[in-house]
């Protein structure tokens, strides 16, 4: 069950789309929101002047997204919490992180390559997903407006990481309209294992009352990453579930080559955990 | 959300009966479905021989057995059931139980014995299936267990990933316990990772789900911290303890943590652990 939603707050174009999603999700499992601003964020706008300035108008900028969050809370009536979180860069992200485990869900923004604080974000993103084990809603940062988590896309890799994501959607998942799973076939002659036992997935997730499609594609000359996106476009998808890294190596990597891709480019929402 | 399919091992061991109702028990508390694996290759225990056809055939037999046993005594206590057998050589049929074990909701193992012949394939099948399948593994000791575990539970928490997925996969488990208390190992990772004020949310989230629990802190002293959480289980009548585990599973072998190892060679009580 979702009873606590951490939704992460700023000025970004994304926000207010990020805001009517969590407070939509929020209503509709009777969960309790907190939202969360980092309090030395530069704001978008400030140019790069000395420190106390820029200090100073990240603390305003922080104040001011909590305002904005609790008046849109309110019209919608319902209760909130809010949190801001102090530290540099890397501090707030663990902090973040740490904050993250005590939530059933995490809303998160998908960096934008063209801001300033892209690599602020994108450790955010990593440490949340690795310290908190908790499943992460990634918002595009151009913003999505549809309702959320109606029409569902399962990218199913056969890793563990997707098996954990589906298994913590779960009491999203009950609440969709339409749920499909999508093997992309393995270009080798024998089925790779992702595509064994998708039926019986099928099977399970109906007994949590999920009723699922499977769609298995070939990717003919297509790249995996390719023939994922035109599929989110094609069933018309407003959530992505996706796995991270593919092969287990030594090293603690999150994405692998089509995640890593997906979530560059992501069009609609993703959900994933680590 | 509640358990809706269990998986659980089925093999010739003593503690396999316990394990059996163990998993019965679970599933019809949670009006769960209940899958029993057997592998087909596994070598009965009193099997002697030096012919590989009468070996093959013999441990077949001995799983369908299983299978069939498992299948009647759910029938008896009215638990929708289902059965498994994975046939194939150590390797192949390890993989088979992670790709199966994608479909549950939670998965009944066995601690491995090592007086026994099937000690490292079953600790391969434990290590490889806890850290590539991504779900919760509810392990029971090879010592045997006197009760069903879950009344007296406890979490021990050092504010890691995988510690918190455990906890949370463990929810309805947790929803029955007459007691759930959450202990802290003080070392320097745990001073760093879990502040106090972090520990108060962690509580008041698990108050939301319907769980109340008391927090401990523990000092670790000169003792390695496996030592330090079996002391505390023994010392107060736990019947279940929740921990993440830990690994890394490399290309070519699964590395345990330490702990984890030491806790799953040693565990007096049945013990979950995610990863």
């Amino acid at each position: 069950m979702i009873k606590d939603i951490l939704l992460f707050l700023d000025d970004g174009k994304s926000n207010p789309d990020r805001v009517n999603t969590a407070i939509t999700l929020a209503k509709r499992h009777g969960a309790n929101l907190t939202g969360a601003v980092l309090g030395s964020m530069k704001p978008f706008h400030a140019p790069n002047r000395d420190e106390k300035a820029v200090a100073r108008m990240s603390e305003r900028m922080a104040d001011k997204t909590l305002a904005h969050f609790n008046q849109a809370s309110q019209q919608a009536g319902l209760d909130t919490d809010a949190l801001t979180i102090y530290g540099d860069s890397a501090n707030s992200a663990e902090k973040l992180a740490h904050y993250a485990r005590n939530y059933d869900l995490v809303i998160l923004r998908q960096p934008n390559p063209v801001r300033d604080n892209f690599e602020r974000m994108q450790e955010c993103a990593k440490k949340v997903l690795l310290l908190s084990g908790r499943p992460v809603y990634f918002m595009p940062y151009t913003g999505h407006k549809k309702t959320p988590v109606q029409r569902v896309l399962i990218a199913w890799d056969g890793t563990p990481s997707v098996s954990r994501t589906v298994h913590d959607a779960i009491p999203l998942l009950r609440q969709a309209k339409n749920v499909c799973i999508l093997v992309v076939e393995s270009k080798k002659q024998q089925a790779s294992k992702s595509e064994v036992l998708v039926e019986r997935l099928v099977r399970h997730l109906q007994n949590h009352d999920i009723q699922a499609c499977m769609r298995k594609i070939n990717p003919g000359g297509n790249s995996v990453t390719t023939v994922i996106q035109n599929q989110v476009t094609e069933h018309n998808a407003d959530l992505l579930i996706m796995g991270g890294h593919g092969t287990p190596t030594l090293k603690q990597k999150i994405f692998g080559r089509v995640s890593g891709n997906l979530f560059v480019s992501m069009v609609v929402p993703v959900l994933m955990s680590h | 959300m509640s358990y809706q399919d269990i998986l659980v091992f089925l093999d010739d061991g003593s503690t396999n009966a316990t394990r059996v109702s163990t998993g019965l028990h679970f599933a019809k508390r949670h009006d769960a479905k209940l899958t029993g694996v057997a592998l087909a290759t596994m070598k009965p225990r009193r099997l002697r021989t030096d012919s590989s056809k009468v070996r093959r055939r013999v441990s077949q037999e001995m799983a369908e057995q299983l299978v069939a046993e498992f299948t009647t005594k759910a029938e008896q206590k009215d638990v929708r059931s289902k059965s498994i057998i994975i046939a194939g050589n150590a390797d192949k049929s390890t993989d088979k139980m992670v790709q199966y074990s994608h479909n549950y909701d939670l998965l009944i193992l066995r601690q491995p014995n090592p007086d026994q012949k099937d000690y490292s394939r079953l600790t391969e099948l434990s290590e490889t299936v806890l850290l590539k399948s991504g779900r919760p593994i509810l392990f029971m000791p090879y010592i045997g267990t006197d009760k069903c575990p879950g009344n007296r539970v406890m979490i021990t928490w050092d504010g890691t990933a995988a510690a918190c997925r455990a906890v949370h996969n463990a929810l309805p488990l947790m929803h029955n316990a007459s007691e759930v208390v959450l202990v802290i190992v003080e070392n320097k990772k745990t001073r760093k990772n879990v502040p106090e004020a972090a520990i108060n949310g962690f509580v008041e989230h698990l108050n939301n789900h319907g769980i109340n629990l008391t927090v401990r802190r523990v000092l670790k002293g000169s003792y390695d911290i496996a030592t330090v959480i079996l002391n505390e289980v023994a010392e107060t009548a736990t019947d279940l303890l929740i921990m993440g585990g830990y690994g890394k599973p490399s290309l070519q072998e699964k590395i345990f943590g330490g702990v984890t190892k030491s806790i799953l060679s040693s565990m007096i009580v049945p013990v979950l652990m995610s990863h």
